[in-house]
């Protein structure tokens, strides 16, 4: 049995404070249901926790059973047994699917995965979530549409089981069918290894299939509720601006920052036209 | 057999598949291969030694060549491949050595149907200068370019990546894409892409992008379990593999990736 803690933390970015103590105790097995309108934290207390160098922690702890989580680089924390299911996951030109996976589950061992193995499980888990089976030798989300990006963060997942998963609005670009396979796949998951998670959605549809066992609400940095799967429902029928009553807090939307890359610079591309050989810039 | 006089090598065509050779500097100023076969063949041609090479090869009709340049030496080249009808050439330059380079390569398109597929791959800490052109001679003919390099500190890369279609060679497909990965500060790099193109029913395009590595990507790689200098690595490899992806022959084919893999560690160290 592990133990994620999370206590009284505070996150700023750029020098803006988002999340104004936050604390969140989630045990392996567990399911717990994060909502709340966008803009209010959600993203951030993942990121937090998975270690993101922009989410800047300027109070609070986070423990891993007895692990100090905030005093681990990013890697010690996945290695440690975390996982970040990405919104927006990366595209990486240039590196294959199966490098990255292979050196991912290296380095959480002590000798390299023998690539039978290794090739066995990654068809098994293509299978399960019925991806294309030229997955591995693609590069890393390079040119998947949206639900192939999001069902790769599953097979990744799958592939490195970790204690803890999070996954922040990994259904949104699914469709009805894929939605469930991808359920069923996070399912089997939770009940195999008594994994925990932490799911961040904003829709019921997918709450039904998971079936969260702990619900929270989180406003304006701070969880302002939790619950059980009632809420969960209770959300979707009733919004949340009954709880500005209840609670006596202003509930407001807030457009999520976009992070602009700057490291990149790029001449982008020019193409000729077929017909008239003219070249557009 | 393969001869050698005054200085001339002639490399002998009817081989099977796969042939590798080692070219010393200091005796071979010029190299002769005309293609004789149909069948896929593979040439490993590894310079050593330094000076001037001159370069004189023809892809004969229906013929499929791939050679790999493995750069060991400090060399001034200049190469000619001239492919004919229906035939293809792919050609890979691996310039991961430290040492300057002065290279003026042109690939002529000279038979209907003609195809030629360039990569590059270059770990640059000292001049590099390099002009690869692809010219469209005749008609319905398809030429690609890929070139990727590795900015080390002191680095000076010169590229010219030319596509050239020339009035009569209608119908024909120029494409390609320049990447350069800056790992150092003190560096230049300058990538000219360029199309001429004098027919009208054609199809070209050129991408090219110049960038330090992205932090965004290290992040994504890490938070998988890989440490920051083992995501570093495998950005790189990426840059620098699809050289070694040309070789049909397995086991030589690991005998590169190795070699790349090796020259990444030490890269990714500094």
């Amino acid at each position: 049995m592990s133990t994620l803690e999370i206590r009284d933390l505070h996150v700023e970015i750029d020098g803006k404070e988002i999340l104004r103590g936050v604390d969140l105790q989630v045990r392996s097995g567990e399911i717990h249901a994060l909502m709340g309108p966008n803009g209010n934290g959600k993203s951030t207390l993942l990121a937090a926790i998975m270690g993101h160098p922009r989410y800047v922690v300027t109070q609070g702890q986070i423990l891993f059973d007895d692990q100090d989580v905030l005093a681990m680089t990013v890697d010690k924390r996945s290695q440690a047994g975390l996982f970040l299911g990405m919104q927006y996951p990366q595209e990486v030109a240039g590196v294959t699917n199966s490098d990255f996976l292979k050196a991912a589950l290296n380095s959480r061992r002590e000798k390299p995965i023998p690539l039978f193995t290794f090739i066995k499980e990654m068809e098994k888990a293509v299978n399960e979530l019925e991806m294309k089976s030229d997955l591995a030798h693609r590069y890393v989300n390079e040119g998947f549409s949206g639900g192939e990006k999001k069902r790769n963060e599953i097979l990744q997942m799958m592939l490195l089981k970790p204690t803890i998963a999070m996954l922040d609005e990994i259904d949104s670009g699914l469709d009805v069918d894929a939605l469930k396979i991808v359920a069923n796949a996070i399912l089997k998951q939770t009940q195999d290894h008594t994994m925990g998670l932490i799911i961040v959605s904003h829709y019921d549809r997918f709450y039904q299939l998971i079936q969260p066992t702990h619900s929270h609400i989180m406003i304006d940095g701070k969880i302002v509720m939790s619950g059980d799967s009632t809420l969960v429902t209770k959300i979707d029928e009733d919004g949340y601006d009954w709880l500005q009553k209840e609670l006596g807090v202003e509930i407001k939307e807030i457009e999520e920052p976009i992070i602009k890359r700057t490291s990149v610079g790029s001449l982008g591309t020019c193409a000729v036209n077929p017909k008239n050989g003219q070249v557009h810039e | 057999m393969n001869e050698l006089t005054n200085g001339t090598l002639t490399l002998e065509s009817d081989f099977n598949s796969l042939r590798q050779i080692s070219i010393d500097l200091e005796t071979t100023q010029r190299l002769l291969f005309k293609s004789s076969v149909s069948q896929a063949q593979n040439l490993i041609l590894t310079l050593v030694g330094e000076g001037n090479l001159e370069v004189d090869v023809e892809i004969s009709d229906k013929s499929n060549v791939s050679i790999l340049w493995w750069n060991q030496g400090i060399v001034t080249v200049s190469e000619t491949y001239h492919v004919k009808e229906n035939a293809h050439l792919t050609l890979a330059y691996g310039d991961l050595n430290n040492e300057i380079l002065h290279r003026t390569s042109e690939v002529l398109l000279e038979g209907f149907g003609a195809q030629a597929d360039i990569r590059s791959a270059a770990i640059v800490s000292t001049l590099k200068e390099v002009s690869l052109q692809l010219r469209h001679v005749h008609s319905d003919t398809t030429g690609q370019m890929e070139n990727y390099a590795v900015m080390l500190d002191q680095g000076n890369l010169k590229l010219d990546a030319i596509g050239r279609i020339e009035k009569l060679a209608p119908r024909s497909k120029t494409h390609q894409v320049s990447r350069v990965l800056n790992l150092a500060e003190q560096q230049k790099a300058t990538v000219y892409p360029k199309l001429y193109i004098d027919n009208n029913d054609v199809e070209a395009s050129h991408a090219q992008s110049i960038g330090q590595i992205d932090e965004d990507q290290l992040y994504y790689l890490q938070a998988r379990g890989l440490d920051r200098n083992e995501a570093m690595q495998l950005i790189v490899y990426g840059y620098l593999y699809p050289i070694a992806a040309v070789i049909e022959e397995e086991s030589v084919r690991e005998y590169f990736i190795n070699q790349i893999h090796e020259k990444v560690i030490t890269t990714c160290l500094m």
